[in-house]
């Protein structure tokens, strides 16, 4: 796999799971915390997307 | 799920404590009837939602799994051409490890999300069961057979009966809400280890965010247990809006000044003074103090603690400990500052290093003063005079504090406050708590939190400690920050859910 394949596998296991997350998680305390959570990791998966794909954009 | 269940579940919880108090032969069953009104309302959560996400977490950490080793072959030099093969080399190193933990946080959200289900179903089961045992001895109390009248003799059993079941339901909508604590705990600490996001989030680039994600504070014989990066994830998050924040000018003079450092460490430290909010002129003189400095100095000199585990915390041979008994919140409140900035730091540590000492008592007598300015400092500090002190830095870390008593005798407010201090851990703010006996007595600071633990910095003997929340929430907290029971905490408003006091004794 080449810095494309993989930025494309990152950028799908997100989508996929910005869809099949959207929905709280039970008590208000938890689901504050749940969606900061989910938040935080839909931004470090598309963070490590966005950095392979400079590099696949430089090949 | 609606979106009071919390709300409604205290509410329940309050009005089934209250029956119980007014349980009594006379009201027997009106106030029997009156519970059992209160528990139509179930203990909130659905766990087959909760479990279809935790499947959702569990697919997306199969997925990344495999790209793992791929972006460890990738060859740094030719893909990420733009940029020095030095910082190509390092960009596909961070990136390769900030890939690699993504499917551990995964899988430790898919167990959370597991756990809460099968607590919750749990509680379900027991609210139906005391639900309709409670129902049938009402029914009993109040029919002699099929006829509806009152059966004296059926009487003495409801009375206990009805006690022992509306105890039972307090401890299940109890157990609920400590449930959602508990998971509420671990999300803070996974969403705390998402830093490359947050760096982007803030509006830093990518490769920039990645980088910086994976510098850590190494001081030797402090391990790596807990998050330790020079910058926290809240000043990750920051640093981005503050260059925007800067004139063009000024940020052009940060972007030479940053290009100039000699290494990512270095260039680490200079990024953490930006997410402070020092103006140009400042992060010029502190660019240049430490310019060409190797690690170990930098370290040294540009924090006060390493928060990666527990360790005697030391610079230049001397404990970072408060030098009087009345200090330890003095003690604490410069170490969260300093930790947030690395100029504040640098203004102890530079200098003599025989002298770093007489500069951090110098420092402590100083703090104490502005902080007990009418209260008198043979009683310590106030959570309020803590509250203050660290407003008036909120520049600097980025936050405002408020403070609130803690009832440990409480069940619900200690573990609610416990929640608070690890999502404010978590997100990269320091908490200042207050122990004691049967009065406060002691500050230590709350600086890391990882799984079960929490990391305190203990300023009586100038070490960082680990905690179990066990410990924390059962008012055994004596063989690590000297006294049981948590009193009071100082949290970042965003993450208060307590209410403000006063307090008749203060503590060292």
């Amino acid at each position: 796999m080449d810095a494309c394949d993989i930025a494309d596998v990152l950028d799908g296991v997100r989508g996929r799971l910005e869809t099949a997350t959207g929905e709280g998680c039970g008590l208000p305390v938890a689901a504050a915390g749940y969606e900061r959570m989910r938040q935080a990791w839909l931004a470090e998966l598309a963070a490590h997307a966005a950095v392979l794909r400079e590099a696949c954009d430089g090949q | 799920m609606a979106s009071d269940d919390y709300g409604q579940a205290s509410t329940v919880l309050l009005r089934l404590g209250e029956a119980l108090s007014l349980l009594n032969p006379v009201k027997l069953v009106s106030v029997t009837r009156k519970a059992q009104r209160q528990l139509r309302t179930p203990p909130p959560g659905n766990p087959e939602e909760l479990r279809a996400l935790a499947e959702a977490f569990r697919w997306a950490a199969a997925a990344v799994r495999p790209v793992v080793s791929e972006v460890d072959a990738l060859r740094p030099a030719e893909l990420w051409s733009g940029i020095a093969a030095s910082s190509a080399t390092q960009v596909r190193a961070a990136t390769a490890v900030a890939v690699r933990t993504t499917p551990r946080a995964f899988l430790a959200a898919a167990t959370a999300l597991d756990e809460l289900a099968d607590r919750i179903a749990e509680q379900r089961r027991r609210h139906d069961e005391l639900r309709r045992a409670l129902r049938e001895a009402v029914r009993d109390a109040t029919h002699i057979g099929s006829v509806p009248a009152p059966d004296p003799a059926a009487l003495d059993d409801l009375m206990r009966a009805a006690a022992g079941l509306i105890r039972g339901c307090i401890e299940v909508y109890t157990d609920a809400m400590a449930a959602a604590d508990e998971a509420a705990a671990v999300f803070a600490d996974l969403a705390g280890r998402a830093r490359a996001g947050a760096g982007v989030s803030g509006g830093l680039d990518p490769a920039d965010a990645v980088v910086l994600a994976a510098q850590c504070v190494r001081i030797r014989g402090v391990g790596d247990d807990y998050d330790d990066g020079i910058l926290t994830v809240a000043q990750l998050a920051r640093l981005g809006r503050q260059l925007d924040a800067m004139p063009v000018l000024d940020r052009a003079n940060v972007g030479t000044l940053v290009d100039k450092a000699r290494s990512d460490t270095e260039r680490a430290y200079l990024l953490k003074a930006v997410a402070a909010g020092h103006p140009a002129g400042e992060l010029a003189a502190f660019a240049t103090r430490i310019h060409g400095r190797d690690d170990g100095w930098l370290h040294d000199h540009l924090s006060l603690i390493d928060r990666g585990g527990s360790a005697e915390q030391d610079r230049f041979g001397f404990e970072v400990d408060q030098y009087d008994p009345y200090t330890c919140g003095t003690t604490s409140l410069i170490v969260a500052r300093a930790e947030a900035d690395p100029l504040y730091a640098l203004g102890l540590t530079d200098g003599a290093p025989h002298g770093f000492d007489e500069r951090l008592s110098a420092e402590q007598a100083r703090v104490h003063d502005t902080t007990n300015l009418v209260y008198p400092e043979q009683w310590g500090t106030t959570p309020e005079g803590m509250a203050d002190w660290m407003n008036q830095h909120s520049a600097v870390t980025g936050t405002s504090y408020a403070w609130h008593l803690v009832d440990d005798t409480g069940r619900r407010s200690v573990s609610r406050s416990l929640r608070e201090v690890v999502t404010a851990v978590d997100a990269g703010h320091p908490v200042p708590i207050l122990v004691g006996g049967v009065v406060p007595r002691h500050y230590v600071l709350a600086v890391g939190h990882s799984g079960d633990d929490l990391l305190i910095f203990e300023p009586t003997s100038g070490a960082t400690v680990r905690v179990p929340a066990a410990d924390f929430l059962d008012g055994k907290l004596r063989q690590r920050a000297g006294f049981d029971h948590v009193q009071a905490i100082v949290v970042p408003q965003a993450h208060a859910g307590g209410e403000s006091g006063s307090m008749d004794h203060s503590p060292d």
